[in-house]
């Protein structure tokens, strides 16, 4: 192969060039990047396409703006449109999701993946590497002990249970993984090239070709035998609505689930909980931010366990705990509200059983903060907006909004949580839900985590994607990404993301260019 | 501390507090003295009633509880405390154990009051009544 440039500025392909490849990978995010370069070096010759250039171009950031209803979502500062996607801008908190996550729920409507957790184990063991974070002891209080003489919080029961994030640097894809993309021989990577239309041949069965464009006006398409859409849980659904000179309903969208099911991690702003701890040291630093532990960096959070949340037909959540202040110590110098004023007297509670006559000085108010797993319905979606952007394209718009159950979940997973640390016998908790059923306009928060639009399910009717994450009805077109989760578990979802791509890619690996 | 004077006053009405046989509704001086005993053996763990009556007063005031005589409470809560193991009104110690053992009791069982967000035991809960009624008396 002769050298050419592997990355190429649609910008500059003269009008009307017709590219075939083997492979297209819509989208160079943490899915496609990581795609892109597990099949780097394979047989396939592959074209890597990228809306945005090597940095962040307003431009081109402008083509996610769209509209939302229910929660006023921002849907254009959410993500982000340039090599490396949206990992340009995430935090790096990283862990599986729980087997029980996987599991058709009956309590749960839309519930179930076709694959489970131990299917998914040797990829996210490879996805820990690609994330760069350098440990897996995700559940291991032992590893954790050994290395540093960290403890797990021993709330009596076994409901609550002490989980670990570790935290990716985080790995920034684009900068990370961008020698890789340059240097494999087998990968030319487009930038600045908009995927305007996935285009099926007549039958609607196999992807024929891809029509591209730029802001500048460039046109030209490219022919691939293999396709991948990677462009996030959001605009995966938006493009396949958008693909509809053949399928009038969009591509895979025969039984219309293509962006409903949509769902975010629920994230209350500040506190949803206020921990009065007898001793702050009970609650030890592990508990309270990133801790170093080597060059691993870790946190330790609250959750649900399996059984628990089986057993009770919940959803999970996690809680995150932060010293916050020091408790008021008279009621009568207190307090932001009548449930502060209080305070002075659930401290003398947590005193009547420690023996302490005063304040011990040690006394503390932790925060909590949380993330709760959100059900999936088909009326919370993506559609397309009559509003069109840059490139004449539609679009999106997004309805999204936590319902009743959602929120009563949440209330009782912080309940659990209650009962756990009152018979602990050192801290009472206060949670601050204000009514039951209803999220207040105050309440209402995301995670930027975006889940669901085009769901795995190995029934056509309950999804766009197989186990393989291949569209049903297509013989040579898949999804990668946040999209096809069927539910969305509790934990932040880039790792599962990287997971499922690597699985993915061995799947690619294995199959023929003709099915 | 409970005084000697009125833990003397509770062993020394014939061993009723051992045999828990409190009752309310003993119309004699010695009732009365002896209500007063418990309630002050009760509440002697807190080293601020006020505070703790705070609570008594806002979870009687969410939950409607109407007036309760503060003797029925106490009775109510020794026979809870006494099956945690509390048999010596004078021993403070002993009385943290057995509430802490009550507490924690509810907790697990899901015995738990919720006061203005806070997620509170109900013995607990009767504790802080029993300050708020005591100091209201008072």
């Amino acid at each position: 192969m002769g050298k050419r440039p592997m990355f190429i500025d649609g910008r500059g392909v003269p009008n009307g060039t017709i590219i075939e490849t083997d492979l297209a990978i819509i989208g160079a995010g943490a899915a496609g990047i990581t795609l892109a370069r597990e099949l780097r070096d394979s047989t396939y010759s592959i074209a890597l396409i990228e809306s945005g250039g090597l940095d962040f171009e307003p431009e081109t950031q402008a083509l996610y703006e769209g509209e939302s209803t229910g929660v006023a979502y921002p849907l254009d500062s959410a993500r982000l449109r340039y090599f490396g996607g949206s990992t340009n801008h995430w935090g790096g908190w990283c862990r599986p999701l729980a087997a029980v996550d996987f599991e058709a729920r009956n309590w749960l409507p839309h519930s179930g993946w076709p694959i489970t957790r131990a299917d998914l184990d040797p990829y996210y063991a490879r996805a820990q590497e690609i994330c760069q974070l350098g440990s897996t002891d995700f559940d291991d209080h032992g590893a954790w002990h050994q290395q540093a003489n960290l403890l797990p919080i021993d709330l009596p029961g076994d409901d609550v249970i002490t989980r670990y994030f570790i935290f990716s640097s985080p790995t920034r894809f684009g900068e990370v993984y961008r020698r890789d993309i340059e240097r494999a021989a087998n990968i030319r990577t487009y930038l600045h090239s908009n995927v305007m239309e996935i285009v099926p041949n007549a039958e609607a069965n196999a992807v024929d070709h891809l029509r591209l464009g730029t802001l500048g006006g460039n046109r030209f398409q490219i022919r691939p035998k293999l396709c991948i859409l990677a462009t996030g849980g959001i605009e995966n659904a938006r493009l396949l609505l958008l693909s509809n000179s053949v399928q009038k309903a969009g591509l895979g969208n025969g039984h219309d689930i293509v962006g409903r099911y949509f769902m975010e991690h629920v994230h209350v702003p500040g506190q949803v909980a206020y921990i009065a701890i007898s001793d702050s040291s009970l609650i030890p630093p592990h508990y309270h931010d990133a801790t170093k532990v080597g060059d691993v960096s870790m946190r330790a959070v609250l959750m649900l366990s399996d059984d628990y949340l089986r057993r009770e037909k919940l959803l999970g959540t996690n809680m995150a705990l932060y010293p916050m202040r020091e408790p008021v110590t008279d009621h009568r110098h207190s307090m932001d509200d009548a449930a502060g004023a209080l305070e002075p007297g659930v401290l003398q509670l947590l005193r009547s059983t420690d023996g302490s006559i005063g304040s011990s000085g040690k006394e503390m108010i932790f925060g909590v903060s949380c993330a709760t797993e959100q059900a999936p319905i088909p009326a919370n979606r993506v559609t397309l907006s009559k509003r069109t952007d840059a490139m004449g394209l539609h679009e999106t718009h997004l309805n999204w909004k936590p319902i009743a159950s959602d929120h009563r979940n949440l209330s009782r997973n912080l309940a659990v949580v209650a009962r756990a640390f009152g018979a602990w016998g050192k801290a009472d908790v206060r949670i601050l839900f204000s009514r039951p059923d209803v999220w207040l306009d105050a309440e209402e928060g995301w995670g930027c985590h975006h889940m669901g639009t085009t769901r795995m399910a190995d029934d056509p009717k309950n999804g766009v994607v197989d186990a393989n994450c291949r569209v049903h009805g297509f013989s040579n077109f898949y999804v990668a990404g946040s999209s096809v989760f069927a539910t969305g578990g509790a934990v932040n979802p880039t790792l599962t993301v990287v997971a499922l791509a690597t699985r993915l890619a061995d799947h690619l690996k294995s199959r023929s260019l003709n099915g | 501390m409970l005084s000697r004077r009125n833990a003397l006053k509770l062993f020394g009405l014939g061993g009723l507090f051992s045999a828990g046989l409190f009752t309310y509704g003993l119309a004699t001086p010695s009732a009365v003295e002896r209500d007063a005993a418990l309630r002050e053996a009760l509440l002697q763990i807190l080293a601020n009633r006020a505070q703790a009556a705070e609570v008594g007063k806002a979870w009687m005031k969410q939950y409607k509880i109407g007036f309760m005589p503060a003797g029925t409470l106490a009775n109510r809560l020794a026979r809870q405390l006494q099956a945690h193991g509390w048999s010596d009104p004078a021993d403070a110690a002993q009385l943290r154990q057995a509430l802490a053992g009550a507490v924690r009791n509810d907790f697990l069982h899901g015995s738990v009051v919720d006061v203005r967000g806070w997620q509170i035991a109900r013995t607990h809960a009767t504790l802080c009544a029993l300050a708020h009624l005591t100091i209201t008396r008072a």
